[in-house]
């Protein structure tokens, strides 16, 4: 390291320890204090029974199993087009796949309703196919809708993690085997799987993390018969104002998701790359026989069906209005409905959500970066700190949402602290959720950037802000850019968090929407369908610039 | 009667480029047949299609009189030694070699003996249990070849096989794949482009250009005779002149008229040998005069390059004896009569 006066060093360690204390501040302290409030409270009768208490986790674990084993069994095989083949429109398709991954767990709710709900457009169209007066899917509340919604969510998770790796493998070691007399199938159970299980595994950790997490999924398409943990801590929270219950459920879920996060960083850092490492444009080809052609349509056709005739659907049923086109629901956003104390007009959320998704940038962006910077010193005092520093710095991740604005909401709900009131919170929220995302994007750039070029312009004379200057910030400047635009459609979509925390008055887009949908009345459910289609578009965008900026980076970990 | 036939190979691959185009082939039962050509000329397109991993957009191919081409992959019986080996990871050097046995279905003790049998035919009977990513590059070898033996192949295949290995190393498993493929006695197809290794262990050579036969014979018939000037200059040699057939027997070039025999009218290309050049003047032959303007010398040879009157370039490898003259001086050289060939074409 190029030698530098005390005093630069010294602010340097200052910058650097900054996330780690925006950690300890607002991560570790809230838990903490919810923590605290548990255990003080244990054994009174405000908590619920031992059986309530394992049917709750039961559920949560089951349903996110099944959605993990569902998510594989359809996933797989479209991992394995993507792997193998090349064929017209693969890349736009592969980008395509990945947007149902970055959308809002909110949208997915309301995208659902409008494809298979009782006046969605699966139904609609069914019913005029049948002639029957009533709907067809009656999927609404029940549990195969919050599976179905789970494989859409992370489908992508699937065939990004494993098609990645899968396409990086030797194909000669599979044609080995076949050479020797193994048949296609014998070949691929013997040779390929052995290979891919690393993937696999990382894969079903993943999705199962998400799924045992999910929220608003199980909330709005299941209704109030189904419960995960961080719906149940919201209910709680929110409407049973039973808050050391929801203490103890969030500690539960907490530990749980360490152990799964844990196990996942442990893997990825012994498997990042396959054992014979080959370049996917070597390893893919042109499908050249009927069946591989076939296999790749059924594929095509399941990806297309699954996961973009939902959105589709969203926005087909946000400019329509009893079957004829119209753009009224879009229009009536400038208006005000409500009147109520509690409402507030579309164009004041659209605004809140801005103006945080702006504030979010600012900070995750600065955290993100020193946090990279931290992660990538080269003290050797400091590389023992840093295996321990790799997932806790990912950690907020794994944490649910609902549980932070929790922790929120017990510690800082008086002085010294009192943030509650403050729109200040938000924007810390969603910065913590954030940051892990903008640290994982600029953390390689940061890494690949060679020693000997901030020498080389040391050498030549440049003071070390200079060299920060000209080095440094060009060379991470794309990272940079994709840390912001996910921290942006981050926070535009966090739903959780916000839902606690935010005071009515500054409600944002996805809480707007939530409240539509859970009014009576077509006009409150036009409103909260042109809504998300315009979250879902401001989603898409940033994606789509995220892909543009970095391509393969997005919904990468 | 040939027990591997290629009849007439073209295959294109994605983007349009031809890299086979119209191959041919023959190799007879348990004959090492050398594939020679430079790198880019199809050699390992046309293994793969031998193999079954691909399939020709034109062309058949024949094994034992039957037609290979609906026959699927695994159950062709033959053997494929890949440039980068594909060993199984995580398994361990016996579990590669039995792969193809278990497949057979074999009985258990059966594949016992026959893995033994391998590990000693490939001097590997120590390293039987370790695991195939700590080994060496040259232990790695051995075992992919012990795996495509072990099954007892109709035909085996070995594409560039010891082309990923250092100098040393290569000489001495050389040596040691000629000694395992004249023991063991199976049909081989061997694909290289160094010269120097397909001589050494073929019986036959077929040398490869542009996805294309140009010239098969054993190796000594090569070197003797080769076919056009292209195939020269592949094979090392360089002393090409341009001539115009004078006579029988006699070719008119640049240098002045030269004793040639086999000739036909008209214009032709004349080789000189590098090795058929001495510099005792009293020898009979066809006289050679120029500058020198360059020697190296090699440890086995004495590798000289002498510029003539006209202008032109050549090049001779002298014994290392030799007391050559220094660079800049004259210099008279003799060249043996059978060491100045007429190329075909």
């Amino acid at each position: 390291m190029v030698a530098h006066s005390r005093w630069l060093q010294l602010s340097y360690w200052v910058l650097c320890s900054l996330p780690i204390l925006f950690l300890l501040i607002f991560f570790f302290y809230p838990l903490g204090v919810i923590l605290a409030s548990s255990l003080q409270w244990a054994g009174l009768s405000s908590l619920p029974s031992l059986g309530q208490f394992t049917k709750l986790l039961w559920f949560t674990t089951w349903q996110a199993a099944v959605s993990t084993l569902l998510t594989l069994a359809l996933g797989l095989p479209g991992a394995s087009v993507f792997a193998r083949y090349q064929f017209p429109a693969k890349s736009a398709l592969q980008a395509l796949t990945t947007i149902p991954f970055v959308m809002p767990t909110l949208i997915v709710a309301t995208a659902f309703v409008s494809l298979i709900g009782p006046n969605g457009i699966g139904n609609v169209v069914l019913q005029r196919l049948l002639r029957l007066s009533g709907p067809v899917l009656d999927l609404q509340h029940t549990i195969w809708v919050i599976l179905l919604a789970h494989v859409f969510y992370n489908y992508s998770v699937v065939l990004r993690v494993v098609g990645t790796f899968w396409g990086n493998l030797n194909p000669a070691l599979e044609e080995s085997a076949r050479v020797l007399g193994a048949g296609r199938w014998r070949a691929w159970r013997e040779v390929v799987l052995p290979q891919l299980a690393p993937a696999v595994v990382s894969a079903a950790l993943l999705t199962f993390l998400f799924c045992f997490t999910s929220f608003g999924v199980v909330m709005i398409l299941g209704g109030p018969r189904f419960a995960t943990i961080e719906v149940e801590i919201y209910r709680q929270t929110a409407q049973m104002l039973n808050l050391p219950f929801a203490a103890l459920l969030a500690l539960l879920q907490l530990a749980i998701t360490f152990a799964v996060t844990s196990a996942y960083t442990a893997l990825q850092r012994r498997t990042a790359r396959p054992l014979q490492y080959r370049s996917a444009q070597a390893t893919q080809r042109v499908p050249g026989s009927r069946q591989a052609k076939a296999w790749i349509a059924a594929n095509v056709s399941l990806m297309s069906l699954l996961l973009l005739a939902p959105l589709a659907a969203l926005i087909w049923r946000s400019l329509t209005l009893g079957g004829t086109f119209t753009l009224a629901y879009y229009s009536a956003l400038s208006a005000d409905l409500g009147g109520s104390y509690f409402f507030i007009s579309p164009m004041v959320a659209i605004r809140n959500s801005l103006a945080y998704g702006a504030a979010t940038v600012a900070l995750s962006l600065m955290l993100g970066t020193l946090g990279a910077y931290l992660l990538t010193d080269r003290i050797r005092s400091l590389q023992r700190l840093v295996a321990w520093l790799d997932p806790l710095l990912i950690l907020p991740l794994g944490a649910s949402a609902v549980t932070l604005g929790l922790g929120y909401l017990t510690a800082f709900n008086r002085p010294p602290v009192n943030l509650v009131t403050s729109p200040a919170l938000v924007p810390i929220v969603h910065s913590l959720i954030a940051f892990p995302f903008v640290l994982r994007t600029v953390l390689p750039a940061l890494r690949s950037i060679r020693p000997s070029l901030r020498e080389a312009a040391a050498v030549l004379g440049s003071t070390p802000s200079r060299v920060w200057w000209a080095i440094d910030l060009p060379l991470l400047a794309r990272a940079l850019a994709t840390g912001a635009v996910y921290a942006f459609t981050i926070s535009v979509g966090e739903f959780g968090a916000t839902l606690l925390l935010a005071r009515p008055e500054y409600a944002t887009v996805p809480v707007l929407i939530y409240r539509h949908l859970s009014r009576p009345g077509l006009a409150n459910a036009g409103q909260a369908l042109a809504m998300s289609t315009i979250l879902m578009g401001i989603c898409a965008l940033g994606f789509l610039l995220i892909e543009r900026l970095e391509p393969g980076q997005a919904g990468s970990f | 009667m040939p027990i591997l036939t290629v009849e007439n190979i073209h295959k294109r691959l994605t983007g349009g480029i031809a890299v086979l185009q119209g191959m041919e082939l023959a190799v007879e039962e348990g004959e090492v047949a050398g594939l020679l050509g430079p790198s880019g000329c199809g050699k390992t397109t046309l293994l793969r299609i031998i193999a079954g991993l691909e399939t020709p957009d034109q062309g058949r191919v024949f094994f034992a009189g039957q037609d290979m081409l609906p026959v699927p992959v695994h159950q062709r019986g033959f053997g494929l030694m890949f440039q980068d080996y594909a060993l199984f990871p995580h398994r361990n050097v016996a579990e590669n070699i039995a792969y193809g046995l278990r497949v057979q279905k074999m009985p258990p003790a059966e594949i016992e003996r026959r893995v033994q049998e391998m590990l000693e035919l490939v001097n590997l009977t120590p390293l039987a249990h370790r695991d195939v990513h700590q080994l060496s590059g040259g232990e790695q070898q051995r075992v992919a070849l012990a795996r495509s033996l072990a099954p007892r192949p109709r035909l085996l295949m070995l594409d560039e096989p010891i082309g990923a290995l250092d100098r040393t190393l290569r000489d001495r498993l050389l040596e040691d794949l000629r000694r395992i493929l004249a023991h063991v006695r199976v049909t081989v197809l061997y694909v290289t482009h160094d010269q120097s290794e397909a001589f050494a262990v073929a019986d036959r050579v077929i040398l490869m250009a542009d996805g294309r036969a140009v010239q098969v014979g054993t190796p000594e018939a090569v070197y003797r005779c080769p076919r056009n000037a292209w195939v020269a200059r592949f094979l090392g040699m360089h002393n090409l002149l341009p001539g115009k057939w004078l006579g029988p027997g006699s070719v008119e070039t640049e240098i002045g008229p030269l004793q040639v025999a086999g000739c036909g009218e008209g214009d032709t290309t004349v080789l000189i040998r590098p090795e058929a050049a001495t510099l005792e003047g009293h020898q009979p032959g066809a006289k050679v005069a120029g500058t020198l303007v360059g020697r190296s010398f090699r440890g086995t040879l004495l590798h000289i390059m002498v510029r003539c009157p006209s202008g032109m370039l050549l090049a001779f490898d002298l014994p290392a004896t030799t007391d050559a003259p220094t660079t800049g001086a004259s210099v008279a050289l003799t060249v043996r009569p059978d060491g100045i060939v007429c190329l075909r074409e």
